[in-house]
């Protein structure tokens, strides 16, 4: 039997950490809950970049860490801006909460890591991580957005989201 | 009486004199919000050709253009997020990374393939035609 690595649990827990929300038990969500939801999840990824140019030295790497910091940067400046336009203040929820607990294992995994085995760990996170984001922002976040405004932000970041994962496909590809 | 009847007539004809009007002032607006100045040579008197790549949701818009040789293209980056232009072989040529509104013109001499070298997966094409494919 293969041992399961600490990484691989966190890893999986991190490609299935928002399946229980994403079937028919959807979490019903008010539009300050899902602001709260994708600021934490832009975050998430802005601190794993972080952790990254930390530790890595792969020129790759590094670009694609930076890329990823100031692009999540970029939507999380949008999402503040509407939400101070709409009076609303995000509002953490267990979607949220489950996020950051999930992201405090994958971090604490990729701390742990040195090296190329550092590289294909953070890059394999950034896939499984944008395939799970872009599922939860498709599944859940859109449709329980009820504000236009915020419903079309988040329709705005999927092409995004859909450009890091293939960009992150495409560095993974150097690490098999 | 009569030397305010004069006076009032003469400010009315210096006031629609000195005023355009608002269909006339919004002919006169750039289209995009460009950061870099277009060089005078740009002007249309000078019958050169300046074609327009918009830059969003992820992708260069069109993301393959037929110019000719000497033809301007301008890229505008529409997008939330910075990018840039850069030829794929040699990087013979590349922008700065594009804020958002900001723009980059470049004077084409051959086609190219290019790319955005913050997001590697977006691409572009510049195809050269010569006067005989028209």
């Amino acid at each position: 039997m293969k041992k399961i690595t600490m990484f691989t649990a966190a890893l999986w827990l991190s490609t299935g950490l928002f399946a229980p929300v994403l079937g028919q038990d959807n979490p019903k969500l008010s539009d300050e809950e899902v602001a709260h939801v994708a600021v934490v999840a832009n975050q998430i990824d802005i601190d794993y970049a972080e952790i990254a140019k930390q530790k890595s030295k792969d020129a790759d790497i590094l670009k694609f860490a930076e890329t990823m910091a100031n692009d999540h940067k970029a939507v999380i400046n949008q999402a503040s801006d509407l939400v101070k336009k709409l009076g609303v203040t995000p509002k953490e929820n267990s979607v949220s909460k489950k996020l950051l607990t999930d992201a405090d294992q994958t971090k604490k995994a990729l701390q742990g890591k040195t090296g190329k085995s550092f590289n294909k760990a953070y890059i394999d996170n950034e896939v499984a991580y944008h395939k799970a984001v872009i599922n939860a922002v498709e599944g859940l976040l859109i449709p329980e957005s009820e504000n236009g405004e915020l419903k079309a932000l988040l329709q705005n970041v999927v092409p995004a989201l859909k450009t890091h994962l293939a960009h992150a496909e495409m560095v993974q590809k150097m690490y098999k | 009486m009569k030397n305010l009847i004069l006076q009032i007539f003469i400010i009315f004809f210096l006031y629609s004199c000195t005023h355009t009007s608002k269909n006339d002032s919004a002919s006169n607006e750039e289209p995009y919000a460009v950061e870099e100045d277009i060089p005078a040579q740009l002007s249309p008197q000078k019958e050169e050709t300046v074609h327009v790549v918009e830059i969003r949701q992820m992708q260069f818009v069109p993301d393959t253009i037929k110019v000719h040789k000497g033809d301007r293209i301008l890229w505008v980056n529409k997008d939330i997020m910075n990018h840039d232009v850069t030829e794929t072989s040699k990087k013979t040529w590349s922008s700065a990374p594009l804020k958002t509104g900001s723009s980059w013109t470049l004077v084409v001499t051959e086609g190219a393939d290019y790319y955005c070298s913050l997001h590697q997966v977006m691409k572009g094409k510049i195809i050269l035609q010569s006067d005989q494919n028209e």
